[in-house]
């Protein structure tokens, strides 16, 4: 079998199109999550180096880092989910995917719905929290020196609730096509023993 | 039903889904958001719950601990720091009775010391140690439970994960963790090392697969080999002495190991831009998946509050006379058969908010009781059916001779061990806040 993901189900000419957006979109978003944590160390070394060495610290850096981790969570959550990296029990559910493999597929798709289910009531709920930021411009840091605006940090909250609760519905698709679809049940990721 | 019943009918559907396959952190957050909606009666309020768990986030400085110890974890990987660390043990030790055993578990003690995680220490030793035992005739089912029962030993020596994640969960401070670490991390190596020789003397069959083994270190000269460890020692004692010192917060000290891994496999031509980049992009990826079960906690902490669970546990406990110790002891048993079947973080996540305020009133040590919950925990990494070590050994061995039961059996003395040590550490506290 081929590596390529499997993305199953039948489509229209126009979904592949739309999924590799989606994909490309999780990767962009990945990525600058990726940058940001190696920019975010440099700055850490820079404030220790600079106040221990210089007794010259770069001010607001413990506000830069609480900030910067919600956003590289929601940044990089999409692209971690899509890859199957999201802390979960194997164990169990191998096994009764070798035994039932319909079962499971159907069962995992609808843990997969609950995942959606799930940001998408975080979208909702986390919204008006993006909104008071932005029209109150709530910002945190050293009055003076640096400031740093929440609102972009709950906006990208927002978009990895969004990103995240497409990918669920996805998987669920994907997951429900194969239980109940009669191209069977092989995924295309797995190699299967003969 | 009362909000304790939902507490109880929450954990018990909580671990039925964690149990099942559904993800954890997504079991934590819709199964807390159910129970504080049945308690309160009011959907919105547990969702602005949910909601303001999440953006909680935002307010908390150590989240960032987690993102720079991976990265530094893997960039010693990278550096082969975890290389320096077998030759020179395994020139100073190869030559005792299962020399090559103690030599393994002296290396895994010695490269915890730059990473923090047990899945880290698997990898790196069953490429490095496990071709080179079985090369010099020893059973490959005692080479792969060497390598199993010292990965644990990541987790325990700080920098470590767990550490971190317990505490982020009772906001205790995880400079002190660390340091709190180091003495019985040290105690669970050298338990390790003696059972080894032990066996290796008492039993040689179950440590040599022929009559042919023989204990020879490498053509390597001793001398040389102690000094390739200067760099790990070194980013060792500027990380964990950085914090004893005071010169800067665990936070700081993750990234200026960080640095200082990069300095190394850098200076060593080991990272290519590729490289480089698969590294940060796998460091993103073990950070979300920690720091979304983390969030996920977070709300269910406050379920629990809600639920009133600790204090009706706390009148049991009153009640039916437990004895400190006793009580302690049922929460390391329950620790402990949780690990047969879930991870080790999300076993922390559901035990430690629950007993903290039990516990609290006796004055106990806080930081000493995370490391209990710790090696707890731990133990589960070992013992089947899932053991996360044992898994990630296995599928990096590739490997067709080789069972998961191999390994587990082959671990098994070592899960042994670290209940003994565990027992100990219970017994005499001050094996933990000796450096405190």
């Amino acid at each position: 079998m081929s590596g390529v993901p499997a993305e199953g189900g039948p489509s229209t000419a126009s979904a592949p199109r739309r999924r590799n957006l989606f994909a490309g979109l999780l990767v962009g978003l990945n990525a600058i999550g990726t940058v940001w944590i190696f920019v975010l160390m440099l700055v850490i070394n820079a404030d220790v180096i600079g106040r221990t060495a210089f007794s010259a610290p770069l001010p607001g850096v413990p506000e830069l880092v609480r900030l910067s981790i919600v956003g590289i969570v929601f940044l990089q959550i999409g692209y971690t989910l899509r890859s199957g990296r999201i802390t979960r029990v194997e164990s169990f559910s191998d096994k009764l995917e070798r035994r039932w493999p319909r079962f499971a597929l159907a069962m995992q798709g609808c843990y997969s719905l609950l995942g959606a289910a799930l940001f998408i009531i975080l979208f909702v709920s986390c919204r008006p929290i993006f909104v008071r930021a932005w029209t109150n411009g709530d910002y945190a840091g050293v009055e003076g020196y640096v400031t740093y605006p929440f609102w972009p940090i709950y906006l990208i909250l927002l978009i990895g609730c969004a990103c995240s609760g497409l990918q669920y519905l996805a998987f669920a698709r994907d997951e429900f096509s194969r239980a109940f679809g009669r191209r069977g049940v092989a995924d295309g990721n797995r190699e299967r023993a003969p | 039903m009362t909000a304790t019943q939902i507490g109880v009918v929450s954990i018990v559907v909580m671990l039925y889904l964690i149990y099942t396959g559904m993800h954890v952190p997504v079991a934590f957050c819709l199964v807390s958001l159910i129970g504080v909606w049945a308690i309160k009666g009011s959907f919105e309020q547990a969702s602005a719950l949910l909601a303001l768990a999440t953006a909680d986030a935002v307010s908390t400085y150590d989240y960032g601990v987690i993102p720079l110890f991976v990265l530094m974890g893997l960039l010693v990987s990278v550096a082969e720091l975890g290389r320096d660390a077998f030759l020179a043990a395994n020139a100073l030790l190869g030559r005792i009775k299962g020399g090559l055993g103690v030599a393994t578990v002296a290396a895994n003690a010695l490269f915890a010391a730059v990473t923090g995680v047990s899945i880290a220490s698997a990898t790196v030793f069953t490429k490095i140690a496990v071709p080179e035992m079985i090369r010099l005739g020893y059973r490959k089912r005692f080479a792969v439970g060497v390598v199993a029962g010292s990965s644990v030993l990541g987790m325990l020596i700080p920098p470590s994960l767990l550490l971190i994640v317990y505490g982020l969960l009772s906001e205790q401070s995880i400079g002190d963790l660390f340091i709190a670490g180091v003495v019985p991390g040290l105690l669970l190596a050298t338990v390790f090392a003696l059972m080894i020789v032990l066996i290796a003397t008492f039993a040689p069959s179950r440590v040599y697969a022929g009559a042919n083994a023989s204990e020879a270190g490498p053509g390597e000269d001793t001398a040389r080999a102690l000094a390739g460890l200067t760099p790990l020692l070194g980013l060792a004692g500027l990380v964990i002495g950085g914090i004893y010192a005071g010169w800067f917060t665990a936070t700081e000290s993750g990234a200026v190991g960080a640095l200082g891994g990069l300095a190394l496999a850098l200076w060593r031509r080991k990272l290519t831009w590729n490289g480089a980049w698969r590294v940060l992009v796998e460091t993103g990826q073990v950070t979300v998946a920690i720091l979304f079960v983390i969030i996920a906690a977070n709300i269910y902490t406050r379920l629990i509050a809600l639920s009133g669970l600790p204090a009706v546990l706390n009148d049991f406990v009153v009640g039916a006379h437990l004895s400190f110790f006793l009580l302690l002891l049922i929460y390391v048993l329950i620790i402990v058969l949780m690990g047969t079947m879930i991870d080790a973080v999300s076993i922390m996540l559901i035990m430690v908010p629950m007993f903290l305020p039990l516990v609290a009133p006796y004055q106990v040590n806080l930081i000493w009781f995370g490391i209990v919950t710790v090696i707890a925990a731990e133990i589960g990494l070992l013992t089947p059916p899932f053991g996360l070590s044992v898994f990630v050994i296995k599928s990096t061995l590739a490997d067709d001779d080789i069972s998961l039961e191999d390994i587990f059996a082959g671990a098994a003395p070592f899960a042994v061990a670290m209940f003994l040590v565990l027992l100990l550490i219970i017994l005499v506290p001050s094996i933990v806040t000796v450096l405190l």
